[in-house]
């Protein structure tokens, strides 16, 4: 019964790995960049398992593990200015503006990071201001304004 | 054209498809999830010592063998699961006031590690075959795959190869430390991954299971606790008194660690109706948030330490390679006080 149980917990852990590391990972490129995302994700994963026990009943384990990521993945080196994304291939992505990128990473850090989380990783509010610790409104001030600031940069009408 | 939302969300598919490598695939997954457990485990001997003594005291004891102002050792009881054998002494020293976890039969550390052995992932790295050190377990060279060229080694047999990319698992013993990036080989062995209730101890398991789970024996008689959140509001007011701050078995009831008088802040929130739940810790938030600052200024330099965080510990936590007593004073020097560090060492040290 108790190697079951063990089993079960360790199949769970497995499950949850798989799909953290990549919302995570996902999660973490307009803050960190291709390489600091990959980082972030594995020092996240890396706390996970050794806090699995404390992890595992909390609602938001991604969320928490987001900060636990940025915290735990101090970077060697200041991360080089501006940060750098892929840049959107046109034939591959022809719906997305050229000047996306540049746009998004104008942006404040904590703007970028409410946007991002919110219309290309798919969170909620709620769970946007648990990884960022701050406040549901705060997110929505972030994510509005980010928004407004985009379309600007990129001459978008706005969808209203 | 399509709405902003989702150009987002389209770039984000896209670089996810593109760039993103799942982590069971990494070549460095397995081998660095044994280092990982091992950490677990000594993350619990020094709980036991330090700020979380009262729920799980009597787990270990420190001896003090004055020797140069090093003192010296503690070690762990080993599980009746864990692999038995010298190689697995898992050993608590305090060497210059901080608190260094590391696998060794050795019953002090050495000024300098000569031999150490190392339980990792070898890739062909062109140049020869080199250690990864991974993201998270790191010291002394680049991260990754690319770490310090192992001379002598050789890859056939128990490597794998993907596209451009040949890695396999060993356990390695080598010189110590690099020359030039280089170590040479003394011996090496199959790297057998264990299944997970290999790695940690059944014991450690529940332990830290039950101590996040369970309200400390000096909080049992709080019928109206203070939350969680309420406790990391008043934490975040003021950082130079409060340490620790969790909730049990996942909330309402908080624990926070507190410097200091407990009685003065026990009133405080006995005042507006609540008990809190408090407990006494080494260190306050801006004590380990200054350890932390004065640590991670090694960072940008030619330093062995590649990874520092505060964790749930009362401690900073820092992972190196080799944690001898050479690289131990590298991080007790550029910090007040040393009591604050934890450092665990990623090889186990031979000789």
């Amino acid at each position: 019964m108790f190697e079951s149980v063990k089993q079960a917990a360790i199949s769970e852990f497995e499950r949850f790995t798989v799909e953290a590391h990549r919302r995570l990972w996902r999660a973490y490129l307009p803050v960190r960049g291709i390489d600091g995302a990959d980082e972030a994700a594995a020092e996240a994963m890396a706390w996970a398992w050794e806090h699995w026990a404390r992890l595992e009943p909390m609602e938001n384990r991604v969320g928490y593990l987001y900060r636990v990521g940025l915290t735990r993945s101090v970077p060697r080196k200041p991360l080089p200015i501006p940060m750098k994304l892929p840049e959107p291939d046109p034939p591959q992505l022809p719906d997305v503006e050229p000047g996306l990128v540049p746009a998004l990473l104008g942006l404040s850090e904590n703007q970028r990071a409410a946007v991002w989380l919110v219309h290309a990783c798919g969170w909620s509010y709620g769970e946007v201001a648990e990884a960022l610790e701050v406040g549901k409104s705060t997110v929505g001030t972030h994510v509005t304004r980010a928004l407004a600031a985009l379309r600007q940069q990129l001459e978008v009408p706005t969808n209203d | 054209m399509i709405d902003l939302e989702n150009q987002l969300a389209q770039y984000a598919d896209h670089l996810e498809e593109h760039h993103y490598t799942p982590s069971e695939a990494h070549p460095a997954g397995s081998p660095r999830r044994r280092r990982i457990l091992t950490l677990a485990a000594a993350t619990v001997v020094v709980a036991g010592l330090g700020a979380l003594a009262i729920s799980l005291s009597g787990r270990g004891s420190v001896s003090r063998i004055e020797a140069n102002d090093i003192i010296t050792t503690t070690t762990n009881d080993p599980s009746p699961t864990e692999p038995e054998g010298p190689e697995d002494m898992l050993k608590t020293f305090e060497v210059l006031g901080a608190k260094v976890n590391v696998v060794t039969a050795l019953d002090e550390l050495p000024e300098q590690a000569s031999v150490v052995r190392l339980s990792t992932t070898i890739s062909d790295s062109g140049d020869g075959p080199a250690v990864c050190m991974g993201p998270s377990p790191a010291i002394a060279g680049p991260r990754r795959c690319g770490g310090f060229i192992v001379d002598g080694l050789s890859m056939d047999g128990w490597t794998q190869t993907q596209g451009d990319s040949t890695w396999g698992p060993r356990i390695v013993e080598v010189t110590w430390p690099p020359v030039d990036n280089h170590v040479s080989l003394i011996s090496d062995t199959e790297l057998v991954i264990p299944s997970f209730e290999d790695y940690v101890p059944p014991a450690s398991q529940v332990e830290m299971e039950e101590f996040f789970k369970t309200i400390p024996p000096e909080c049992a008689d709080i019928t109206n606790p203070t939350s969680g959140p309420a406790l990391a509001n008043w934490g975040r007011t003021y950082p130079d008194r409060a340490g620790l701050v969790y909730v049990v078995d996942g909330g309402p009831f908080g624990v926070m660690g507190l410097v200091g008088d407990l009685e003065l802040v026990r009133g405080e929130f006995n005042a507006i109706g609540t008990e809190p739940c408090l407990i006494k810790v080494d260190y306050s938030f801006d004590q380990l948030e200054k350890a932390h600052a004065q640590v991670g200024e090694l960072l940008g330099e030619d330093s062995p330490v590649v990874i520092v965080a505060t964790g749930v510990f009362n401690r900073v936590e820092v992972t190196v390679t080799v944690a001898d007593i050479e690289t131990v004073r590298k991080l007790v020097e550029v910090v007040d006080d040393p009591g604050t560090l934890l450092i665990t060492s990623v090889a186990d040290i031979v000789e």
